[in-house]
């Protein structure tokens, strides 16, 4: 039988666990309707924060920003005309697996994405599908992204086998802020399933480094 | 108030609308006794969603032993795939180990087989329902799953969609997949509509099932959907066959 305060200790973690789902999936939402901004007021206010995305890795808060251009519709209103003509960006996410540490203060999750998108540019739709890990901080009472690893596994035309299509590379286009690339599994016919695109996370004490992210 | 005022064990779990129990409560109190196992119960709920998740990760990446290391390994062990059925402790070793390929197998021609292999099952619409006496636990989900395989040295994309029903227990190393069954929606190459596709199921070359796969519900135009396959998890006191 549980004491009170394992009992508490329990609820904090099933709580904690319920919050980050709330907060991967308020990001899904506000993403379909390019509130970016928004979505940066989920991250910790630590200056490690880390954002790794099929086009390139950046830290810390004004690259994140530099980073993701195109979804910022208050600072690039080029794209915020572009975003009338037909974009659309919706990245469900499936597969939970949501680890709180025992000292509550940070939590490991992964989810598939089964993601489409509307390309204003080319009026076309595709499929994205991807999978992310993250890594969180518990800050000022809320629980916050301290790191986002996306992978992609497929992004191609509605009309196009994701099977014969290889995946788009997306890291030759430079941006502000990009500091470094990394390796992302591209499906093809002799290619092997990466062993840890994510790991899903195991259940731990405290945060240690060295799951998931290249910079650890 | 009298604990004896406590309605929520008082009504018997079959067939009790999902929360019935919980959300008609006259007295909230509990003893220390009782909130104890309701915190050990939605702690299991989350563990075993856990485990499902992580099957499907662990699968996507051919890390074959540690899918079968999130299995019981007991004699009652029982696992269901759309080409065959696998009993016993060793149920698990044979359908990942055996007749799939681990990533680290050492042979080199079975380490070949996993070229073009991508196999992702989605973890959709949890059902999980955890026992009265918190011993074991049952979940359905939904799976919009995708494939894709070398097929004359070029890639193909599938659309596998199924549910995966599986039922949990708690052992000594904590909580893990007991039974665990695929039931196939339908399987098609991405360009070809399911309904105009015929029944397709991936089988590995090598099979060491107990006995066939039992007859199972696969989209066709005639095919009428049955009811309850498998049957839908609701709110139970304690395992029974």
């Amino acid at each position: 039988m549980m004491t009170y305060e394992e009992m508490y200790h329990a609820y904090q973690k099933l709580e904690a666990a319920d919050q980050i789902r709330n907060l991967v999936s308020n990001y899904c939402f506000e993403h379909n309707c390019a509130l970016q901004m928004r979505y940066y007021r989920n991250w910790s206010k630590r200056e490690d924060i880390r954002h790794e995305m099929p086009w390139g890795n950046t830290t810390g808060h004004r690259n994140l920003e530099y980073n993701n251009p195109w979804h910022d519709v208050v600072r690039h209103p080029d794209d915020a005309e572009n975003m009338k003509g037909g974009a659309m960006f919706i990245h469900s996410t499936t597969t939970p697996v949501i680890e709180v540490a025992d000292d509550l203060k940070t939590a490991r999750a992964v989810f598939l994405s089964p993601g489409f998108e509307g390309i204003a540019a080319k009026k076309m739709g595709t499929w994205a599908n991807s999978k992310y890990a993250y890594e969180f901080l518990f800050e000022d009472g809320e629980w916050k992204v301290w790191k986002c690893r996306i992978f992609p596994v497929f992004r191609n035309d509605y009309f196009d086998d994701f099977g014969a299509v290889a995946e788009e590379d997306m890291t030759k286009k430079k941006r502000v802020g990009m500091e470094d690339f990394h390796d992302f599994f591209r499906y093809g016919p002799d290619v092997i399933m990466p062993r840890n695109e994510p790991d899903p996370p195991r259940p731990y004490d405290t945060w240690e480094p060295g799951w998931n992210f290249g910079t650890d | 108030m009298n604990m004896q005022d406590n309605n929520a064990y008082d009504k018997p779990a079959e067939g009790a609308a999902p929360g019935e129990r919980f959300n008609h409560i006259e007295n909230p109190k509990r003893t220390q006794e009782e909130m104890s196992l309701e915190f050990e119960r939605l702690t299991a709920a989350k563990i075993c969603e856990n485990l499902a998740g992580s099957f499907s990760y662990l699968f996507s990446a051919n890390r074959m032993q540690e899918v079968s290391d999130l299995f019981a390994h007991t004699d009652t062990d029982r696992i269901t795939m759309p080409y065959g059925v696998y009993k016993g402790a060793d149920a698990a070793d044979r359908c990942f180990l055996r007749d799939m390929v681990d990533i680290d197998d050492p042979d080199p021609a079975r380490h070949e087989e996993l070229k073009g292999r991508m196999i992702i099952p989605d973890m959709c619409t949890p059902i999980v329902e955890v026992a009265g006496d918190g011993k074991t636990a049952k979940g359905l989900w939904n799976s919009p799953g995708l494939e894709a395989h070398s097929k004359d040295g070029a890639g193909q994309g599938w659309w596998n969609w199924s549910k995966f029903a599986m039922d949990f227990i708690l052992t000594e190393q904590g909580w893990k997949i007991w039974h665990f069954s695929r039931y196939l929606y339908f399987s098609t190459e991405y360009l070809k509509s399911w309904a105009k596709s015929p029944k397709h199921i991936f089988a590995p070359a090598r099979l060491t099932i107990d006995e066939p796969a039992p007859e199972q519900y696969y989209y066709t135009p005639d095919a009428v959907y049955p009811d309850e396959e498998p049957a839908i998890p609701a709110p139970y006191d304690t395992w029974t066959e």
